[in-house]
């Protein structure tokens, strides 16, 4: 079902980009302009995408140059064990650690370029939750709106080494 | 769950901190942390070993079963 989906959104794109094509082949300066506007927002995202001050940008509902995956777990150890847990597991993982705050029990991991995306921002953010506390996972891709299920795969990669990991 | 860990018992004992028995046992001290508050969901046979090997102990002075007190008796 899923890979439906992925060969319907890729027609889709398709038909568009033949659409805008046809349409624009007289005005070749439109397209030009769309073309830097598109080219300094991947610019701009890019830079940003290595700071968790910029976590707000990405992950908003408004930002419709992401796509975003959002998952929410509860683990029964403190936010600190967690935390400390989480950095284990990015170091271990295909991942890369970007930023941290350990202040505030936040974590930003990045993924690298693939066929499927040019890559994703990986938020984590820790809050207690009684005595065990609550793990609020984002995945956010750098500039696409759709990620041929990229975001879905990362929370699967993360929360699977997560439980693996409490097998020690 | 009626399993409890006594680690940090055996560590008291011993008086040894849980950085040294992390290094000696080549175990993140996060772990052990998760391990001593018995959150873990499992623990290995190799893990064990290498822990009672480096406190000189047996897997029952660091792992006990308790019996829960809303066990229903059919007596």
């Amino acid at each position: 079902m899923k890979e439906i989906n992925h060969v319907l959104v890729f027609i889709g794109i398709v038909g568009i980009g033949v659409a805008l094509s046809f349409y624009t082949v007289e005005s070749d300066t439109t397209l030009q302009y769309i073309s830097l506007v598109f080219l300094l927002l991947f610019v701009v995202n890019l830079l940003a995408r290595k700071s968790l001050k910029f976590k707000g940008y990405f992950t908003s509902p408004m930002n419709i140059f992401t796509a975003k995956s959002k998952t929410e777990k509860s683990f029964d150890i403190s936010p600190e064990l967690l935390f400390e847990k989480m950095l284990e597991i990015i170091e271990a993982s295909p991942f890369k650690l970007a930023d941290t705050d350990a202040e505030n029990f936040q974590l930003l991991a990045t993924t690298g370029f693939s066929f499927q995306s040019w890559g994703e921002n990986l938020y984590f953010d820790i809050q207690p939750d009684g005595e065990g506390s609550t793990l609020n996972f984002c995945s956010a891709s750098l500039f696409q709106m759709y990620t041929w299920g990229k975001n879905e795969k990362n929370a699967e990669t993360i929360f699977r080494k997560l439980e693996q990991s409490f097998t020690i | 769950m009626g399993i409890v860990v006594n680690l940090d018992v055996v560590l008291a004992q011993r008086k040894m901190k849980l950085k040294e028995l992390s290094e000696q046992v080549g175990v993140s001290t996060v772990n052990l942390s998760i391990l001593k508050q018995g959150k873990v969901k499992a623990i290995r046979f190799s893990t064990l070993e290498a822990i009672c090997k480096v406190l000189d102990c047996q897997p029952g002075d660091i792992l006990a079963y308790e019996q829960e007190d809303n066990a229903v008796s059919n007596d």
